[in-house]
């Protein structure tokens, strides 16, 4: 009961990271705005590991295709990379300081705009290299807000 | 459910389990149709995420309206009825201009430019991703919106329909890395392709030869070829040009006149092959 119940918050807060997700900026800012769902289901994952593993990311990362309606499992192996690669650090990621596990963060989300990057090059797109750190950059500067808001839920004994 | 999130011994042989299947994914969509019915009804499921993501936009736009003041109200209201005079009085030059075009064309054996029928439409997402130049529009296959339709703003071409639902639509913009457009000179008619470089304020031309009589501030607009746009929409000014030595080709660079990251209001261009082919004009 009590982990179902913590899988419907993660549905609710995932629900509000696809609308922050999807919500039009003006085309210049685009590059500055943050990966909310990829953050959202690291936070999960970095706080309930034994509930949310790499399964849970891959079903957001499917999610996130038909949102964002790209190549179905293009982003569903970039979130499964992520729920692994934190599942894999998962023993060392809890003695992590506050610092270091932003700094973790944004190095994350910096390989993933670069493995996304490579997958539009698969795909006789180029990707502007560029932008990449500037997300990863704002991506680590949301990351204590939301990781203090998952910590709360995360937290509550329902 | 609680079995599917539950972790296993080894995040590493997961992740190889996930990846199998997304590479069959994403060949099976990258090379089949096999995915669209799941596409579109799906689609439905996540089309009030777009809906919540876009009233902050609309309580802005409710709020601008509700809180203007009377007074810049009758301001507007009696500069817009100047406009309106202004713009009526050139329709009948136009008009006017219209008929002599028809005139000569018809003494020059040309075909006869057809007047497009529009229907406006709002943005209702912005595609999150940098790379991918998409937006979602609230007209759908309900409006007769087909795939391959132009898009336009105020000031020019924006790009074309992609995807198709029943109550909106995806457009690919003209910026997008994967879109090329044929356009033409207006000054001279040299014609060309603007290729999108996923930059919202910028498009190239392609294979223009160094002897071509093009200037920085030239005028493009689209030329018809290809049968997708239709002729004579601005789609930018040639902001500068570069003659590499080595190159066989100009390296050109162009403003797109559409205000293609502002933009909300645009419009739904019906041509006359595009409209007989998959749907009616309104």
């Amino acid at each position: 009961m009590k982990k179902d119940d913590h899988l419907v918050v993660a549905l609710v807060s995932l629900v509000l990271a696809a609308t922050l997700h999807v919500m039009p900026v003006t085309g210049s800012w685009i590059v500055w705005k943050p990966n909310f769902l990829l953050l959202v289901t690291m936070a999960w994952i970095f706080h309930r590991p034994s509930e949310f593993g790499v399964f849970f990311a891959a079903s957001v990362g499917i999610f996130a295709d038909f949102l964002m309606r790209s190549t179905l499992g293009h982003h569903m192996l970039m979130f499964a990379f992520c729920g692994a690669l934190i599942g894999v650090l998962s023993r060392w990621s809890q003695f992590l300081s506050f610092i270091q596990r932003i700094v973790l963060v944004s190095l994350i989300v910096l390989l993933v705009g670069f493995v996304e990057a490579s997958i539009f090059a698969a795909y006789d797109i180029s990707a502007a290299l560029t932008q990449v750190p500037m997300v990863a950059l704002f991506s680590a500067l949301f990351w204590p807000i939301i990781d203090k808001l998952i910590a709360r839920s995360s937290a509550v004994d329902y | 459910m609680r079995n599917v999130f539950n972790k296993a011994s080894s995040p590493a042989r997961k992740f190889l389990i996930i990846a199998f299947v997304a590479v069959s994914f994403m060949l099976i969509d990258s090379f089949t149709p096999w995915m669209k019915p799941i596409y579109s009804a799906v689609d439905n499921v996540v089309r009030p995420i777009y809906w919540l993501s876009n009233i902050p936009l609309r309580l802005e736009a409710w709020s601008e309206n509700a809180v203007v003041p009377r007074s810049e109200l009758e301001r507007n209201n009696l500069r817009l009825t100047k406009e309106s005079l202004i713009y009526h009085g050139q329709l009948q030059r136009m008009s006017d201009l219209a008929a002599e075009n028809t005139r000569l064309r018809r003494l020059l054996n040309a075909t006869e430019l057809l007047v497009d029928n529009v229907l406006v439409t709002e943005v209702i997402g912005v595609s999150s991703n940098p790379l991918r130049h998409t937006l979602t529009v609230d007209r759908g296959s309900d409006d007769g919106v087909y795939v391959g339709q132009p898009l336009l703003d105020a000031q020019g071409l924006m790009g074309q329909i992609i995807d198709v639902h029943t109550n909106h639509s995806t457009a690919l913009l003209i910026t997008d890395m994967s879109h090329a457009l044929p356009v033409q000179v207006l000054r001279n008619g040299v014609r060309s392709i603007a290729q999108g470089l996923s930059d919202y304020n910028l498009l190239q031309l392609q294979f223009v030869s160094p002897t071509s009589d093009v200037v920085v501030g030239d005028t493009l607009v689209s030329s018809g070829l290809g049968g997708l746009y239709p002729v004579g929409y601005p789609v930018g000014t040639i902001i500068s040009i570069e003659r590499n030595p080595g190159d066989s080709f100009l390296n050109i660079q162009v403003d797109p006149s559409a205000e293609i990251d502002r933009s909300r209001h645009l419009l739904l261009v019906f041509t006359s092959s595009g409209a007989d082919s998959d749907a009616a004009a309104p």
